[in-house]
């Protein structure tokens, strides 16, 4: 287990490295940043004096070094818009991005995985071909479309829910949350709902597969056959087993959750990362935009060990290490 | 070739068993018409400024412009069409998602048989490659690939190969492991066949099925990126809207009641992505039938 | 007093309109109207902007983005010829800009300075519209066919200006001068299409782009920074001429701005300024489109001042009684 642990831990470093390396040399191709922030009045001394502030007049190779050495410091260099450090204007968002996030993962277990194993249980009857064309709808649906959709039927037509930002916040271990508030919850519906509709309807279909092929296996039969009720077969036996293959998913959806958050955040204006990339992308702010796949990268790695380990221990297949 | 001929047959009987999907199929194919035939069946062409005018913007649907042309769909902010701007937009995207999807499974496919031929480091280093190309988001890939290479239909196509070569590379790969240890296979190697000959007439045949099916939903999703792309502004240029970039104009009339600007494009990507992905399961089940339920 | 930056327009409205903010600045314009009619519960606060929306355009004898029909290089600029540039200024559509894309937010004018400025031109009207008369123009200019050009522009600075981009370029194209769009970030923008200053930034001493959408705001409240800004030649060591991207020279215009400049008399220097307008737009150096109203929406119940130079300040709201 623990040679496992280290295994993926040195591909993981490994990762971040090629990571950085593209990331690094894809945004320097970019387009001459001083040339978009120097004021107007800028002559030939100042442009010079800016470029070496940024450190932007040494060979790109020894950009590249410097940027690793402070990066594992900790400092991704300033932000060209804010004049903040990056990864300082990155993380004050990062709490956002996240909530968004998990309400999006909680909400997909939450609907997707009961809708799935009813559509399962019974596959002929109709509620069940509804929740699969439902599905099928959430699967193919482009996410900016039904956001936009949601707006404008619950809070233009309707009424009922608002449209934009984050709603107001309660401070838990020096960072913010609003889904601890009423108004930060109904903030938080339409976005996350539209962040979760793929990701529901990936559960319904896992969990609907499972629950095909786990119904039939031996130790269910056998476990009716001992006199179990009904339900006590589903809950221990059935349930666990379809588990697995859903929470792999969804840890590896996860980091994909966080990504594509960056369309819902620009639909709903939510101050979260996401919307930053979008931001620093369309003024070539670089250092931004470095921090953020840095950020991200590194989540990444994180959620895929933090997977890997529970599927072992959920697995015991795969505890021997040896089934890669 | 008579039997590969009638498995076709007995599978294109089995795919039509499922009513949906048959009604997919002809939704797509709605769509594949009106989409090559754009140009003759729209009644304006949206892309041609000259025909547009600023007084007929906003006009809602089944309205008439001032030269008595009906707007069955409405228009948007610069007084095009939106039902023609729909018929071109569709082209967009079909061609876009196919052609990238299409360019993706050539690379991937050859990629695959590569490693699964050669085996060994090579074999290692590839699929080190693409486990690591799988588990980056597309739309981050996408975004920074059109970040770097600028705008314009032939980035995004190169964008959208890239993100999507990966899938097809494992897929295939794993397809040519298993056929290689087939009996067949061992067979055709013992009779000292050309290699390149194995791999026409006996690998690919086998690895379609599942190429098949991968490159249904990998069309859909990557018809779904552009879309996606073009609604962030990353996409083609504003005079030659594709649905994406529609839908995004429509978002600043909503608000005040011009909601068509918006709906409708939306609906028909949504169609198109829907009926693809329809037909792709069906396509899977009637392949896989293990996993048929 | 909280400040939310909402960048996305229909956002910022639908904030409004929930009761999430008190006030908005830039209310989309589609939804003026709309907020007009809802007088019991919101109310608009305008005022005219002093800043000039324009398009300006480039003298070099070969132009990147002008090219004949067939895509080929012209042997002539055709911007330098007055005709065609009156031809261009009469294709635009002002009042429909203003109707159907600004809400009705728009000052059609002539002029580069705002009505009740100093400088400003009773006799500059704005160009009417006449497509035929602009064919014509362009037939007499010896552009029968037309020709083709791309129209540049900052997609995120001023009121609408991709809208009215992509609205220039669609009149454009009716009267034969067919017109591609290119719209980016102000940033992004406004960098390339000054490279033409060659003393700032050297090695760029050639500007990027050919026909543009740009706009000026007269902070200082009369025309002499702002004729000389914008119809004086271009003269770093003189400062003259720092907005005339496209080089527009005329020795008339610069000896009048000149003048205007060292003349005491208010009066004189009153004429002297229009005269140097009238002179500059009449030849068309640059042809102004409209001038901005700068709107906000607030709910009822409150009373909101509005500034010319666009800023919100936090003091200009009170309760109304």
């Amino acid at each position: 287990m623990s040679v496992f642990i280290l295994r993926r831990l040195l591909q993981s470093v490994f990762v971040m490295l090629a990571m950085t390396l593209l990331v690094f040399f894809g945004v320097s191709i970019v387009g001459d940043p001083i040339q978009m922030f120097a004021p107007q009045q800028c002559d030939q001394r100042c442009v010079d004096a800016l470029r070496a502030s940024f450190g932007l007049d040494r060979p790109l190779w020894e950009q590249y070094g410097l940027f690793l050495a402070s990066a594992l410091r900790g400092e991704l260099g300033n932000s060209f818009q804010f004049g903040l450090p990056a990864l300082q204007v990155i993380l004050a968002r990062a709490p956002a991005t996240l909530e968004l996030a998990s309400a999006a993962v909680l909400l997909s277990f939450v609907v997707g995985l009961p809708l799935g194993m009813w559509a399962g249980l019974k596959p002929d009857a109709l509620s069940s071909r509804v929740i699969m064309t439902a599905s099928t709808v959430g699967f193919s649906v482009p996410t900016f479309w039904i956001g936009l959709i949601f707006i404008m039927i619950f809070s233009l037509w309707l009424g009922l829910l608002p449209t934009t930002g984050r709603g107001a916040t309660v401070t838990v271990l020096g960072i913010e949350w609003s889904f601890l508030t009423l108004n930060g919850l109904s903030h938080l519906i339409l976005p996350a709902t539209t962040l979760a509709l793929f990701n529901i309807a990936l559960v319904i279909r896992l969990a609907r597969a499972g629950m095909r092929e786990v119904l039939f296996a031996d130790y269910v039969k056998f476990a009716r056959a001992k006199g179990l009720s009904e339900f006590r077969v589903l809950s221990t036996h059935v349930l666990k087993n379809i588990l697995i293959p859903i929470v792999t998913v969804l840890g590896i959806e996860f980091g994909g959750t966080i990504a594509f958050a960056v369309v819902t955040e620009t639909i709903f204006s939510w101050p979260g990362m996401g919307k930053l990339l979008i931001d620093a992308i369309e003024v070539l702010d670089r250092p931004l935009i470095v921090a953020y796949l840095m950020l991200v990268a590194v989540l990444f790695v994180v959620i895929n060990l933090v997977v890997d380990v529970i599927y072992s221990l959920l697995d015991p297949r795969v505890r021997i290490g040896g089934w890669r | 070739m008579s039997g590969t001929e009638g498995r076709w047959r007995a599978l294109a009987q089995e795919f039509a068993r499922a009513r949906g999907a048959v009604a997919a199929l002809l939704v797509l194919g709605l769509i594949l018409f009106v989409a090559a035939a754009a140009p003759l069946i729209s009644p304006q062409d949206p892309y041609d400024l000259r025909q547009l005018d600023i007084m007929d913007n906003l006009q809602p649907p089944g309205s008439r412009a001032f030269s008595g042309m009906l707007f069955m769909l409405g228009t948007d902010g610069q007084g095009r069409d939106i039902l023609s701007a729909i018929f071109y937009g569709l082209r967009t995207s079909l061609l876009v998602g196919v052609l990238s999807g299409t360019l993706a499974l050539l690379l991937g496919s050859v990629v695959g048989l590569v490693a699964a031929q050669a085996g060994g480091a090579l074999d290692s280093l590839i699929m080190r490659i693409v486990d690591l190309q799988l588990g980056l988001p597309p739309i981050l890939v996408a975004l920074v690939l059109l970040v770097v290479l600028g705008n314009g239909a032939d980035k995004i196509i190169v964008a959208l190969v890239i993100v999507q070569w990966a899938f097809f590379a494992r897929t295939v790969r794993g397809v040519a492991l298993v056929e290689n240890a087939r009996d067949y296979m061992e067979a055709a190697r013992s009779l000292r066949l050309p290699r390149l000959r194995i791999l026409f007439t006996h690998l690919l045949p086998n690895c379609m099925p599942t190429l098949l099916v991968v490159g249904t939903v990998q069309v859909a999703s990557a018809i779904s990126l552009e879309a996606t792309l073009s609604f962030l502004g990353l996409g083609l240029p504003a005079t030659e809207p594709s649905l994406g970039l529609l839908i995004a104009n429509g978002f600043r009339y909503m608000m005040s009641g011009n909601w068509w600007v918006s709906v409708f494009p939306g609906l028909a990507l949504l169609a198109t992505i829907m009926s693809i992905n329809v037909i792709g399961d069906r396509l899977r089940d009637v392949l896989n039938p293990r996993l048929r339920h | 007093m909280v400040f939310r930056p909402i960048t996305q327009d229909a956002s910022r409205l639908a904030a409004l309109m929930n009761g999430e903010v008190d006030i908005i600045d830039y209310p989309p314009t589609p939804d003026l109207p709309r907020l007009r009619q809802q007088s019991a519960r919101f109310t608009v606060s305008e005022i005219a902007s002093d800043r000039v929306i324009y398009i300006q355009m480039s003298f070099r004898d070969q132009e990147p983005f002008v090219r004949g029909n067939d895509g080929q290089p012209l042997p002539i600029n055709p911007l330098r010829d007055p005709r065609v540039r009156q031809a261009m200024s009469l294709a635009i559509n002002r009042d429909a800009i203003r109707d159907r894309l600004m809400g009705g937010a728009a000052l059609p004018t002539g002029n580069i300075v705002p009505p009740g400025f100093f400088g400003f031109s009773e006799a500059l009207r704005p160009d009417p519209f006449n497509a035929d008369r602009a064919r014509q123009l362009l037939q007499q200019a010896g552009f029968p066919q037309g020709f083709r050009v791309t129209l540049h522009g900052p997609n995120n600075r001023y009121i609408n200006d991709q809208q009215i981009i992509e609205a220039v370029a669609q009149m454009w194209t009716r009267v034969g001068i067919q017109t591609e769009v290119q719209t980016m970030p102000r940033n992004i923008f406004f960098t390339d299409v000054i490279r033409g200053d060659a003393l700032t930034i050297p090695g760029f001493d050639v500007g990027k782009f050919s026909v543009w959408l740009s706009g000026w705001g007269t902070a200082t409240g009369e025309a002499t920074y702002t004729v000389r800004g914008l119809l004086e030649s271009f003269n770093p060591e003189a400062g003259s001429g720092n907005a005339n991207w496209g080089r527009y020279t005329n020795a008339r215009v610069d000896a009048i701005s000149r003048r205007a400049r060292v003349t005491l008399d208010s009066n004189q220097r009153l004429q002297l300024l229009i005269q140097a307008s009238e002179i500059g737009l009449r030849d068309h150096a640059l042809i102004p489109i409209h001038f901005q109203v700068n709107n906000w929406a607030h709910r009822a119940g409150l009373r909101h001042q509005p500034r010319v130079n666009e800023r919100t300040y936090a003091w200009d709201v009170t309760r109304a009684r």
